[in-house]
């Protein structure tokens, strides 16, 4: 099993160690592209907290043989940060 | 609400590629640059950790201990599902047809529990998001319950009419879904796989609480030793009435070889032990364990 599959179980199980493992690995790279693209840091962490809770509250969603957790979590906050900045 | 881009199934590639509102923000963000992190504020992990459990309770200890070989047997078979070619999934399968037939058995069984826990059927998707949306959602459920909903009682798959508590029925989910995905390695020449040490005690416990009603002919009111040996062994004294005085018999046997034995997956008249005590018993309770699998 890959590690992203493992942790998708763990989250899927209501491990919430698993959420807190997703978060020191790729939090950043959220956290970073939501700060790029909104250039706000209130923003961006609106935006990390949304798609961490998110990955948590419906963790089926991250479909592990589409692509990396990271991926799903970067292209995610991509998308939310898009939003905030055409909302303004 | 919904969000389309949390339900729709998407890469992501695939998403930003579509999504005018991603694409724009590429160019605010130059893509390039996406690959490198910035820490967030040291108090933002505790926000989000705490936003999530107010939103979704962890999973209680005695819901855990369900949940995860459960979770763990769905993403193998996940994994193993996505590596299959067009032609794999239509490969025959004893007792089931193909493949994908035998995926549409497995996600009839799960719905016997995914129903009991509200979970709304997936209709229209194919074949395999259908099973792992069932079996997500199912997962997402359980690891919510409590004490008390994991004693409740329901039907349990299987030949025979049987019930048990819902976290028996959880424990019969790993099992079959570990039986089933052996079943697709073997057509399609993979190795088998096995779940960890303490997954197979608990499905081989499991079994063994519904060996007294699986064993047919006049009622015995004495008890079995079964001591299964190797990977996730054990012992375990099985009354085989309320009202049981003695051991009788003591059998022994691997743990994992005894667990493919209730899957219906090894020949009872084949199948390896040591008695010691009442051969006739012994013999008869292996017979009984052969029937114990969900096909």
């Amino acid at each position: 099993m890959t590690a992203d599959a493992e942790l998708s179980a763990r989250l899927i199980a209501g491990d919430l160690d698993a959420l807190a493992t997703a978060y020191d690995e790729h939090g950043p790279y959220v956290y970073g592209v939501a700060v790029r693209v909104t250039g706000s840091q209130a923003y961006a962490e609106e935006v990390t907290q949304s798609v961490f809770v998110a990955l948590w509250e419906r963790p089926v969603s991250y479909d592990p043989r589409l692509g990396s957790l990271r991926g799903w979590l970067v292209s995610r906050a991509l998308h939310e940060s898009a939003l905030r900045v055409r909302v303004g | 609400m919904t969000d389309p881009y949390l339900y729709n199934g998407q890469r992501p590639d695939d998403h930003v590629a579509s999504c005018p509102d991603c694409s724009a923000a590429i160019t605010l963000a130059d893509r390039p640059g996406l690959d490198s992190g910035l820490p967030p504020p040291p108090t933002l992990r505790e926000a989000v950790l705490s936003m999530a459990r107010r939103i979704r309770g962890p999973a209680s200890s005695a819901a855990a201990a369900v949940a995860v070989p459960y979770a763990e047997q769905v993403a193998l078979m996940d994994e193993l599902l996505g590596e299959l070619s067009e032609r794999q999934w239509d490969a025959p399968v004893v007792r089931h047809g193909t493949v994908r037939a035998l995926v549409e058995h497995l996600t009839g069984n799960d719905a016997l529990v995914a129903t009991f826990m509200g979970v709304p059927a997936t209709a229209g998707a194919p074949m395999r998001r259908r099973w792992r949306q069932q079996a997500g959602s199912l997962l997402q459920q359980v690891s919510g319950s409590t004490d008390v909903l994991l004693g409740t009682e329901l039907r349990l798959a299987g030949t025979r009419p049987a019930r048990g508590s819902l976290r028996h029925a959880m424990i019969q989910r790993t099992f079959e879904t570990w039986t089933h995905a052996d079943d697709i390695r073997a057509v399609t020449d993979r190795p088998a796989a096995v779940p960890r040490d303490e997954h197979v005690r608990m499905i081989a416990e499991f079994g063994l609480a519904l060996l007294p009603r699986a064993v047919g002919g006049p009622r015995r009111d004495v008890s079995a030793t079964v001591v299964l040996t190797g990977p996730g062994g054990g012992t375990w004294t099985v009354p085989l009435s309320p009202s049981s005085d003695h051991v009788a018999v003591l059998l022994s046997a691997d743990a994992v070889a005894f667990c493919r034995l209730m899957a219906g997956r090894r020949p009872p008249d084949s199948f390896p032990y040591a008695a010691e005590g009442d051969p006739a018993l012994a013999r008869e309770l292996v017979r009984a364990a052969a029937t114990l699998g969900c096909d």
